[in-house]
């Protein structure tokens, strides 16, 4: 019995013995696994689900559409549907005063260009042709796409009147609108209000955003910043297959741009220079608190983000900002959320 | 006279004969019959499905036991051999998953060498094991590879030569060490397996 007690623990010891040469061999620079499983939260219930093509703020009301329309005011609280005209919305802009949409039938035509006072649609005056719409300063723009490319419209009230000279236009992908005007961009360059093309040397523009003052193009590989009507030094973002750009400001002044696996910052300086680039939460600059890094990075950072909206007004009381996602994934697909005070985590909406 | 002379031989011989068998008795050897539930040299796979129980979380802060992970599943199989009647040698593989409270998936596949004392009483065996190996672990696009230790006591019904069934209570522990020690964790799961046994 004592001999087999003796070997027992001789064998014991031997495994002891391997163990703690292992424990010395594995110090390790991986990501860290329980104590970012610890920084995990519980999944809010989708609020909205699917894919998000749009979010616009209008006044004190946020709208936004997966298809259907939904509307939140002030920031907080829950979002509630609002009606429709027709069968699904295809997407949403804004003059800043109104919310306009272009609808779709059961089939996916798009059939209507509506524009919404808060209370009822009615529809806007416009070619039937106009597939898509971006928000600008008092107008919305409408693209009708044409045989030879798109040609742009200026959506004001309810009337939609050609840019003259803006016609045979490359896709559409977005507008910025600043403190004094308004600019939208195709796939093939940047332009003014008035269709002026402003020479963006970006190769194929994905978005277009502002800080208030300056202009600021993506394209695959870099940002390019328009200032005082030149277009500065391309900046390389870092961040693949970007999808989105948009403009923080509320005391961070960052780019955001979303892309195939969560989204990237670029810091501007003071002078609005584009200085670097910023993993979110790696630091106090970032959009994202530095202990929310890991649950960041163990969620929006896995998946592919169609869009990223920085909104700094209107936002829940204590709150600087709150940025939004559209998240396409088989699983968690929707809008998400992060708040700078009040949520210091990313999450469903 | 003559027949003196022979009935002399014949006593001769015949003593003679008796005192050759007397010599020559085979010595019968000792025959063991106590049973023995265990001989040096026997061998059984196990294999087990069950439950793994996440515990608590150990870092420089102390124990952390909110762990984010839920109650996972885990299978396992394995082979041990006797070295002698009480102790058995063998390693160990298992396939353990936990999903957690994020959503995501915690997965670890041990692959451990494993010792075991075993206590008999009667059909019921008794093991008390102790694993040491490594563990192959991801968790979303996070891999890691780092040790594992696992003490187990398990208890097991003898329903034949062949076949054994019971269960076992094992506690994983498994230490995460990196350059920044902030995110240093020795996780501690505890499985619950029901297994069956089949020796050879």
């Amino acid at each position: 019995m004592h001999k087999h007690i003796k070997t027992g623990i001789s064998a014991i010891l031997g495994a002891a013995l391997l163990l703690t040469g292992t424990l010395m061999m594995t110090a390790c620079t991986n990501d860290p696994i329980f104590s970012a499983i610890e920084q995990e939260v519980k999944l809010k219930d989708p609020s909205i689900i699917g894919s998000i093509s749009s979010l616009v703020v209008v006044g004190t009301d946020i709208y936004t559409t997966n298809g259907r329309i939904y509307k939140r005011t002030d920031g907080q609280g829950s979002w509630n549907k609002v009606g429709l005209p027709y069968f699904r919305c295809a997407g949403l802009a804004t003059d800043g005063t109104n919310l306009y949409g272009l609808f779709q039938n059961a089939d996916y035509q798009i059939v209507s260009f509506q524009m919404f006072d808060g209370s009822v649609w009615a529809p806007v005056v416009s070619p039937a042709s106009i597939v898509r719409i971006a928000s600008g300063r008092g107008r919305v723009f409408g693209f009708a796409q044409e045989t030879e490319g798109f040609t742009a419209y200026s959506v004001t009230a309810l009337t939609a009147t050609a840019i003259t000279g803006a016609t045979a236009l490359a896709i559409p992908v977005g507008s910025a609108v600043t403190a004094l005007s308004d600019y939208f961009a195709t796939t093939a360059g940047v332009y003014d209000a008035a269709g002026t093309n402003l020479t963006c040397p970006g190769t194929t523009v994905i978005g277009i955003t502002t800080d208030g003052t300056d202009l600021f193009a993506l394209d695959a590989g870099s940002v390019y910043q328009y200032k005082t009507g030149v277009w500065q030094s391309a900046f390389n973002h870092n961040v693949g297959s970007p999808t989105c750009i948009s403009w923080l400001g509320a005391g961070k002044n960052l780019l955001l741009i979303s892309g195939a696996k969560g989204y990237g910052e670029v810091i501007l300086d003071p002078s609005n220079v584009m200085t670097a680039n910023l993993a979110p939460g790696a630091s106090d600059e970032s959009s994202v608190s530095t202990t929310a890094k890991d649950q960041y990075t163990n969620s929006i950072a896995l998946w592919n983000l169609t869009s990223i909206y920085a909104v700094t007004s209107p936002v829940p009381a204590g709150d600087g900002y709150v940025v939004y996602a559209a998240i396409s994934n088989s699983k968690y697909e929707g809008l998400w959320a992060y708040y700078s005070a009040s949520r210091n985590e990313w999450n469903r909406e | 006279m003559k027949r003196q002379i022979i009935t002399l031989v014949l006593a001769i011989a015949g003593l003679s004969f008796l005192n050759a068998q007397t010599t020559e008795t085979p010595v019968k050897p000792d025959s063991n019959y106590g049973y023995e539930p265990i001989r040096k040299g026997d061998q059984f796979i196990r294999m087990g499905l069950g439950i793994g129980l996440p515990l608590f979380n150990g870092s420089s802060d102390g124990i952390e036991t909110k762990t984010n992970i839920n109650l996972g599943g885990t299978g396992t199989i394995g082979y041990s051999r006797f070295i002698n009647s009480k102790v058995a040698l063998g390693g160990e593989i298992a396939f353990s998953f936990n999903s957690t409270l994020g959503g995501n998936l915690y997965f670890y596949l041990p692959i451990t060498f494993k010792a075991t004392y075993a206590f008999v009483f009667n059909r019921i065996h008794v093991p008390v094991s102790l694993s040491g190996g490594f563990a192959f672990q991801t968790y979303n696009t996070t891999n890691f590879f780092g040790p594992i230790i696992k003490p187990e006591v398990g208890a097991y019904f003898q329903y034949s030569p062949d076949w054994s069934y019971g269960a076992s209570v094992g506690w994983n522990v498994l230490p995460q060490f990196y350059k920044e020690g902030m995110y240093n964790r020795t996780g501690n799961i505890l499985d619950v397996v029901l297994s069956v046994r089949y020796h050879f």
